[in-house]
């Protein structure tokens, strides 16, 4: 059952991305939904085979977008571990506040990390393009929040629709059912 | 906090994958990316198709008011093209009798390949992601246009069963051209997805907005003759020696849904 929905997760999220979401524009930003998924995973889902199935999504994307092969996926399975270590053991709480904050830092560190490894590639890969430091940062602003609210709400969403799916790790399984401040 | 196994693990998955991005790089995972893409194709597609169909859906709701207008203003332009068709097609029965009067070959049309988009991206500058590749007859460099003959972009990165088209207004499309009236040479670059800007027109040659830019056909493998756009703004400064223009583009990107790719003579 389990294995079967994540298959289905995997396909789908995929497919949107490349044919719908990458169409979209916020103000110049572009939804990323597996970033959104990524991390709402890494904040809900405990065990080592959630790690597979950012890993194997983010290459399934990489091999389907025909980008730069191995970039995205670096820079997901990157973010994804790095806030999952941060929800663990720093931000442990699973409080509104606490998972806002894991979601924000995720997204920054995914523009982050995304624009440092285009710049590299560029410089070693002549074939690679990457427009400026400029217009990567007057793009930061509308990616971060775009990203933000696309993260914030499959985060919710997974965690009201799939809660038995999603078990959370353990030690937080008493407070399983995420609850926002005025609930 | 941080076990030897969890860290071990950590980095021989980022030794992989730096490993597959040498691959990538090496051209080795093109079996891959085929499978990868048979598997997400059908989905791809439908939730394309339906995107497509909704935004157009919503796009004429909120547009309602300002249709009529158009409409109206449509008419006119579609009566004055009629006029122009006829005498056209005069213009190429003429051109036609006196080919073979002057035993000249008649112009061959090059042949094309029918593909369905099913996705996009703005990274990279901007492209499209089309079902045809290698199964197709489709080779990288080849020019992709529309059914009106306007030209969409130029394949980059084909594999066997899709292909990458970048757009002509992205930042790294560069495609020879040609002002139809004045006839004046260039070379057309994308403008960060937007516009495209014509470049190396020099100062003493004369260009008007509003012209029709098309292809020119030199030491590209599209043939003369596909259309980019409109001229929208001439830009030019005393300190540079070259003219510039920018060309607002002919084709509406957002509603494609098909293309056909120009097959270059050699390759079929």
């Amino acid at each position: 059952m389990k294995m079967a929905f994540f298959a289905i997760l995997l396909v789908f999220t995929v497919s949107l991305q490349l044919a719908v979401f990458s169409q979209l524009r916020f103000f110049g930003a572009v939804p990323d939904l597996i970033l959104a998924l990524s991390l709402a995973l890494a904040i809900l889902k405990n065990g080592s085979g959630v790690k597979w199935f950012v890993l194997i999504m983010a290459v399934f994307y990489d091999l389907t977008a025909n980008l730069f092969f191995g970039l995205f996926s670096l820079n997901i399975f990157i973010v994804f571990c790095f806030i999952r270590w941060l929800s663990r053991y720093i931000l442990k709480q699973s409080g509104f506040w606490a998972i806002t904050l894991s979601l924000f830092i995720g997204v920054l560190s995914f523009e982050a990390l995304a624009g440092i490894f285009k710049k590299i590639s560029s410089a070693i890969f002549s074939d690679y393009f990457f427009s400026n430091w400029p217009d990567f940062f007057s793009a930061l602003p509308a990616n971060l929040i775009c990203n933000f609210l696309l993260s914030f709400f499959v985060f919710y969403a997974l965690n009201d629709f799939f809660p038995d799916l999603l078990r959370m790790a353990s030690k937080r399984k008493k407070r399983a059912s995420l609850i926002l401040p005025d609930d | 906090m941080f076990s030897f196994r969890s860290l071990k693990i950590f980095f021989s998955i980022l030794a992989v994958i730096l490993l597959l991005i040498f691959f990538g790089r090496l051209g080795w995972l093109g079996a891959p990316k085929n499978i990868a893409f048979k598997i997400i194709e059908p989905f791809a597609s439908l939730f394309f198709n339906s995107h497509e169909f909704l935004s157009g859906q919503f796009a004429t709701l909120f547009t309602l008011g300002d249709l009529i207008e158009e409409s109206k203003n449509l008419r006119a332009h579609n009566l004055a093209l009629i006029g122009e068709n006829s005498a056209l097609r005069e213009k190429e029965e003429e051109n036609k009798i006196l080919r073979r009067r002057l035993e000249l070959p008649l112009e061959k049309r090059p042949e094309s390949e029918i593909a369905q988009i099913i996705g996009s991206s703005s990274q990279d500058g901007g492209y499209l992601i089309v079902n045809k590749g290698k199964n197709g007859g489709i080779s990288d460099g080849m020019f992709a246009v529309t059914s009106q003959n306007f030209l969409v972009g130029k394949g980059v990165e084909g594999n066997l069963f899709y292909s990458k088209i970048l757009l002509i207004t992205s930042n790294q499309s560069i495609v020879n051209v040609l002002s139809q009236e004045t006839r004046v040479k260039g070379v057309a670059k994308g403008n960060q997805g937007l516009s495209l800007i014509m470049e190396m027109i020099p100062i003493a040659e004369e260009i008007k907005e509003g012209e029709t830019v098309i292809t020119s056909g030199l030491n590209d493998s599209a043939p003369q003759g596909i259309i980019l756009g409109v001229i929208s703004k001439i830009i030019f400064r005393e300190t540079e020696i070259f003219k510039k223009a920018e060309i607002r583009p002919a084709v509406d990107f957002e509603s494609l849904e098909k293309i056909f790719i120009l097959k270059n003579p050699d390759s079929s």
